[in-house]
């Protein structure tokens, strides 16, 4: 080994490098899939879009909120059918080209109309987000207006959402199917290069319309495998690690040189109970499992502490519309043998729960399913764990639960209430009719609630409809509900401005490395465990 | 020979079929689909199977597999799903990395293999024999993602003398050939390592034969001295017996790679088809393996090419 080293050393050197002070490194968990906010659906690639682009509106910094960002202000008829944008007139993309309504225009309609001439740059998962619009007009230069078919609450944090950041139209009918890897838009940074597997380079952009950027250059490396992300965050390669796994970010806590940020967001991690075959269609098995889990020992222990015990269907995020007052079931195996008996069950039953290997926002879904399975050994159930690859694992659970599948993990992020109850609760979403409602619940007062809360533009009464929805799921249990996600950045000590959004991304603009960041001493031990997720 | 390398080149189209008929097979028989990973969790039936179509997924594999060849004839191996881009972009962009990792550890465990096996022969039964034979085993048995792992710990992060990851520094403005050497040096002894074991232990059993054999007693009778027996004759019986064996560490090598691509976040082929893979991005599979399949045979038939080079009597079958 010290025969191939040592020459090697010698000939090129042997310091440490690390990052210049005006360079950020990022280290992330996958190659970006591409670059077209309207084509992508990862939370990994939005981590880069947002720091590439800006949308009509924001959410406002710390919340879920929507605030003006291109445009300048709105307006929204009394019948929630007209949004009314009036946008800023200072703006630029990063390819020279003017921002204007027309530009707006084309965004949407690139998605939405089959006919566009750049609707080939697709395909347009997100697309949905804008079934509403019935028109876009454009009355001058600088103002845009949507017609919507029907009101529909979502519509503000829809365009807010990535799917809704603002692409420059030259730049597709320049570069066509291949824009996603030469993106322009109008952010705080634009893009330099992208080495496929080793980095897609951006600098700041000198003619942005707000502050310019605290640092000259963020590159964003995809480093898959979580060990060797610890290990380069140790070793000085990269400044900042995205999502590594419970017991590696709890090692990292407190830890001289590192700082951790971490914060819940609007995720919800819960079982999808089956509701059509099987033991699991009386209530009280459902409520009786609830009770049998114990939610707080699962995050502590398992999860340690990189997420937080969710009460109902709604994540505490949406502050406006999750109930404070709402508690997650406790922790009571007594009860749940009460309940299992008086259903009938009182000499134990087998289930079944599908398990996927890992996945978008799984987070540790091997170890808390056998976590799972302890519990409910405890009250008399037999849990069988059948375990799949993520995209397997998907096909078959958005199939629906058949008699052979009790429960099934599944995980959301999502950007409005609405979103998952409206896909995956409602009688209408089941997945013989196109949804994702998988355990077959089927409620048609949750469903008037639903309707209801996403016609209302008024978001107090709306949040109020949320709240009637979230009690109702509570005691039908179509889900066992555990916990929200907190996303985690573990960043080398020095580097001021990062900010954790509730909406999980990434804003790098206020972000710049202090003093300490080239100097972060050199690594003495091994303390940090390096165990494989 | 000419007539021989043809025969062997013209061999290489039958087997390129029946690899990319098993990928293309065995790519539709597993499940999920290219259409369910590009739509995400929002991928609803109807959505699903507009792009099924829109991806001619909806036609059953064998006509699929047609199209695919039909193509395949003009120069064309479609588009990746999963990149946005062409296959044969994206495949020739990721093969040079491949290549430099594969073959700088296949110069290196060959040499150091070739080295050990010798020296073992030569103190046959000695203790010199005995700790090569020990060192040869450790090197088969560690599996050389975990060598990685530890190797990355002890030189990038304790020591800090190499970095722990990628082919290039990624905030550098130009790539240096230096640079590239110290990125290079981990993965490739990661690799190197095992693919010398198993020379080394066949190299040594190879070099036994060849010290008893008559061209080098009759070497010795003719009074050359030792060491250009054992450098010059001896080296070239071994190394023409070692050929298949190198070339078939290629195998290895390329399936080693896989691993050490994605521990060292190389930006090689490896790493390209594990992703491929979980994106069910068959397209991208089967040019990924395609690539390969080809280096392989053509890196055994120059095997045996060297082989007959290097040993007159041994006549490729």
């Amino acid at each position: 080994m010290l025969l191939l080293t040592v020459p090697v050393m010698l000939a090129t050197g042997c310091s440490r490098s690390l990052p210049p002070a005006d360079t950020l490194v990022v280290g992330q968990v996958a190659e970006p899939r591409s670059l077209d906010p309207h084509v992508t659906t990862a939370l990994n690639d939005f981590r880069i879009l947002v720091n590439l682009y800006e949308g009509l509106v924001r959410y406002r910094p710390g919340t879920l909120e929507p605030m003006p960002a291109l445009a300048q202000s709105w307006q929204i008829s009394d019948d929630g059918l007209v949004y009314r944008f009036r946008l800023r007139r200072d703006v630029r993309f990063h390819d020279g080209s003017a921002f204007d309504a027309e530009a707006v225009r084309f965004n949407f309609e690139r998605m939405r109309d089959p006919a566009h001439p750049q609707h080939h740059t697709g395909p347009f998962p997100l697309a949905f987000f804008f079934d509403a619009i019935e028109a876009i007009e454009v009355p001058d230069r600088f103002t845009v207006r949507f017609v919507l078919e029907r009101p529909y609450a979502p519509f503000l944090s829809n365009l807010a959402y990535p799917a809704g950041l603002i692409v420059s139209p030259a730049a597709v009918r320049r570069w066509g199917d291949d824009y996603g890897r030469h993106p322009s838009g109008t952010g705080p940074f634009r893009f330099v290069d992208w080495q496929a597997g080793q980095r897609v380079k951006l600098t700041r952009f000198e003619r942005y319309r707000g502050e310019p950027a605290g640092v000259e250059r963020v590159i964003f490396r995809p480093v898959t495998d979580p060990m060797t992300r610890v290990a380069e965050l140790m070793a000085g390669g990269i400044d900042l690690a995205l999502e590594l796994s419970p017991d590696n970010v709890a090692a990292f806590r407190g830890r001289d040189g590192f700082r951790v940020l971490e914060r819940a967001g609007p995720h919800l991690w819960f079982l999808i109970l089956n509701q059509r075959s099987g033991p699991l269609r009386d209530v009280r098995v459902r409520r009786a499992l609830s009770l049998a889990i114990d939610r707080a020992s699962l995050i502590r222990d398992v999860l340690r502490d990189t997420a937080v015990v969710a009460a109902g269907a709604v994540p505490a995020a949406f502050d406006w519309a999750s109930d404070p007052a709402l508690t997650a079931d406790p922790h009571d195996p007594e009860e749940a043998r009460r309940l299992l008996a008086e259903a009938g069950l009182g000499d134990g039953l087998d289930l079944t729960l599908l398990v996927p290997r890992g996945g978008s926002g799984m987070l540790a879904p091997l170890a808390m399913a056998t976590a799972i399975q302890g519990d409910l050994a405890r009250v008399g159930v037999t849990l069988r764990l059948e375990s799949f690859e993520w995209n397997a694992y998907l096909a078959k659970v958005n199939d629906g639960l058949d008699a052979n599948a009790d429960m099934a993990q599944m995980a959301w992020m999502t950007n409005d209430p609405d979103t998952l109850p409206s896909l995956a609760l409602r009688c209408d979403a089941s997945p013989d009719q196109g949804g994702f409602n998988s355990g077959w619940y089927c409620n048609p007062d949750a469903d008037a609630l639903i309707e209801r809360a996403r016609r209302e533009t008024d978001r107090t009464a709306r949040g109020a409809l949320y709240r009637r929805l979230e009690g109702l799921v509570h005691a039908d249990k179509p889900w066992i509900v555990i916990g929200s996600w907190r996303q985690n950045i573990v960043a080398r000590a020095g580097i001021e401005g990062l900010r954790l959004e509730p909406s999980f991304y990434l804003l790098l603009e206020r972000a710049r490395k202090v003093g300490a960041g080239r100097s972060a001493r050199p690594i003495s031990s091994p303390t940090v465990s390096v165990a494989r997720r | 020979m000419i007539g021989y390398t043809g025969r062997r080149l013209l061999l290489l189209f039958p087997v390129l079929l029946g690899v990319s008929l098993v990928v293309f097979g065995v790519m539709s028989l597993v499940p999920g689909d290219p259409a369910l990973a590009i739509l995400g969790p929002y991928a609803t039936p109807e959505r699903l199977a507009e792009l099924r179509a829109d991806l001619a997924l909806d036609r059953p594999w064998p006509a699929r597999f047609v199209i695919w060849l039909g193509n395949l004839v003009q120069g064309d191996l479609g588009r990746s799903v999963s990149l946005e881009r062409p296959v044969l972009d994206a495949v020739l962009e990721r093969l040079g990395p491949t290549l430099l990792l594969a073959g700088s550890a296949l110069s290196i465990g060959t040499v150091l293999g070739l080295a050990a096996g010798m020296l073992a022969a030569l103190r046959h039964n000695r203790s010199t024999d005995r700790m090569v034979s020990i060192g040869v085993l450790l090197g088969i048995s560690i599996p050389s993602f975990w060598l990685g792992l530890l190797l990355i710990l002890l030189f990038a992060v304790w020591l800090g003398w190499l970095p722990a990851s990628g082919m290039t520094t990624v905030w550098a403005d130009a790539v240096s050939p230096a640079d590239v050497l110290r990125h290079l040096v981990l993965p490739v002894a990661s690799l190197a390592l095992v693919a010398a074991g198993v020379i080394a232990r066949i190299g040594r059993g190879a070099a036994i034969d060849v010290l008893a054999a008559e061209h080098i007693v009759m070497c010795r009778a003719r009074g050359i001295t030792e060491h250009r027996i054992v450098l010059v004759h001896a080296l070239k019986g071994v190394a023409a017996r070692m050929m298949p064996v190198i070339g078939l560490q290629t195998g290895f090598l390329i399936g080693g790679a896989v691993y050490i691509e994605t521990i060292f976040q190389w930006p090689g082929l490896g790493r390209l088809l594990v992703d491929a893979i979980a994106a069910r991005d068959l397209l991208l599979v089967q040019g990924g393996v395609l690539v390969l399949a080809t280096a392989y045979v053509l890196v055994n038939l120059a095997a045996d090419l060297l082989q007959h080079a290097l040993d007159r009597r041994i006549r490729p079958a």
